[in-house]
């Protein structure tokens, strides 16, 4: 379980990291993204220390703005340290989502062909 | 936008919450702001988005357990756990403002007290400089510890309800200590030091002096 969510948060911040890249968002927009590519299952106020995380870690950085729908909101825009992290996780996450899907086939078909 | 525009603009947002999601919310808000070691600002940041989030779920028909989960104290907790510490320099400006504020009302009091004595009595008491200074300075320490025990009970009452019992013992140990400040460290602090008269009008003065000192102080600098 422990091990599980540590993936997940590394995911999700490699994902944050990547919608940041392309527009700078607020909070409540992050987490419709989100939403939006099918990681239903992450609850929305988990969003919230994974940023206060990356901010820490200066990769990305927060400013009051006003939003187009009024209010002034905190929006996110990524530094250079953050650019560099995303192109790190990009590296690590293709190194190991094309083996872990290899493996993943690999042990299902042994499986199939076993009970059949 | 300072803090306290920020602690403002907070307070007005918030009476757009429905009753669930603001019973939901100030819970976490006082969580949150009685961590007292976190950067002021940045938990006011914080908060703010948190809040403007809630009212966004809300406008869509979204519940604050739907935005949060059922476990609110664990978000929380992994939320002060990325929050950036508050600056020593701010930390020492805000306790320096508080100690002077404190010692300011004390002198007047006590000057407003000793002009009220003498019209009975002719002669005024010695005051030894020593005895004064342990005296204020333990004061000071109390008031600082009981205002400490009042926030770790603020916090941990949040998610977690105390009994009658517990309660009765922690708001008697505060009692206590300032039952024992008043009542026992002047006697208990032997007399030493110089010894000098002061009249409650210069007392008085001098007091005046230091809250307007302090007033300005935070005017300047924004401390509360």
């Amino acid at each position: 379980m422990k091990l599980r969510s540590q993936l997940l948060k590394g995911i999700l911040e490699g994902v944050i990291l990547a919608i940041i890249h392309r527009e700078s968002v607020y909070g409540y927009e992050l987490s419709l993204k989100l939403q939006h590519f099918g990681l239903n299952d992450v609850s929305e106020g988990s969003i919230y220390p994974i940023l206060l995380r990356l901010q820490k870690e200066k990769l990305i950085c927060g400013e009051m703005k006003d939003s187009p729908s009024g209010p002034k909101r905190k929006y996110y825009h990524l530094t250079e340290k953050g650019q560099q992290a995303l192109a790190d996780f990009l590296r690590e996450w293709e190194s190991i989502q094309g083996p872990v899907q290899n493996i993943i086939r690999w042990g299902l078909s042994h499986e199939y062909k076993g009970t059949d | 936008m300072n803090t306290k525009e920020l602690i403002k603009l907070n307070n007005q947002k918030r009476k757009q919450l429905t009753k669930e999601n603001e019973a939901y919310y100030d819970d976490m808000l006082v969580y949150i702001r009685t961590h007292l070691f976190l950067s002021e600002r940045q938990s006011e940041e914080l908060l703010m988005e948190l809040l403007n989030h809630l009212l966004d779920a809300q406008a869509e028909g979204k519940t604050a357990k739907d935005v949060f989960g059922d476990d609110p104290k664990t978000v929380c907790d992994e939320m002060i756990e990325e929050l950036p510490k508050e600056q020593t320099k701010n930390a020492a400006a805000f306790i320096f403002y508080l100690s002077c504020k404190v010692i300011g009302y004390i002198m007047i009091i006590s000057g407003v007290g000793d002009l009220i004595f003498s019209i009975f009595k002719s002669k005024s008491s010695p005051i030894y400089i020593g005895t004064e200074a342990a005296k204020t300075i333990l004061s000071l320490l109390i008031i600082f510890a009981a205002v400490w025990m009042i926030f770790l009970w603020l916090k941990s009452s949040v998610y977690k309800r105390f009994s009658k019992f517990k309660s009765g013992i922690i708001v008697g140990s505060i009692s206590c200590l300032f039952l024992f400040d008043v009542l026992l460290v002047s006697r208990l602090i032997p007399a030493f030091g110089p010894e000098i008269h002061i009249n409650g009008l210069f007392c008085l003065c001098i007091g005046l002096f230091i809250i307007i000192i302090a007033t300005c102080f935070n005017r300047k600098f924004q401390i509360v």
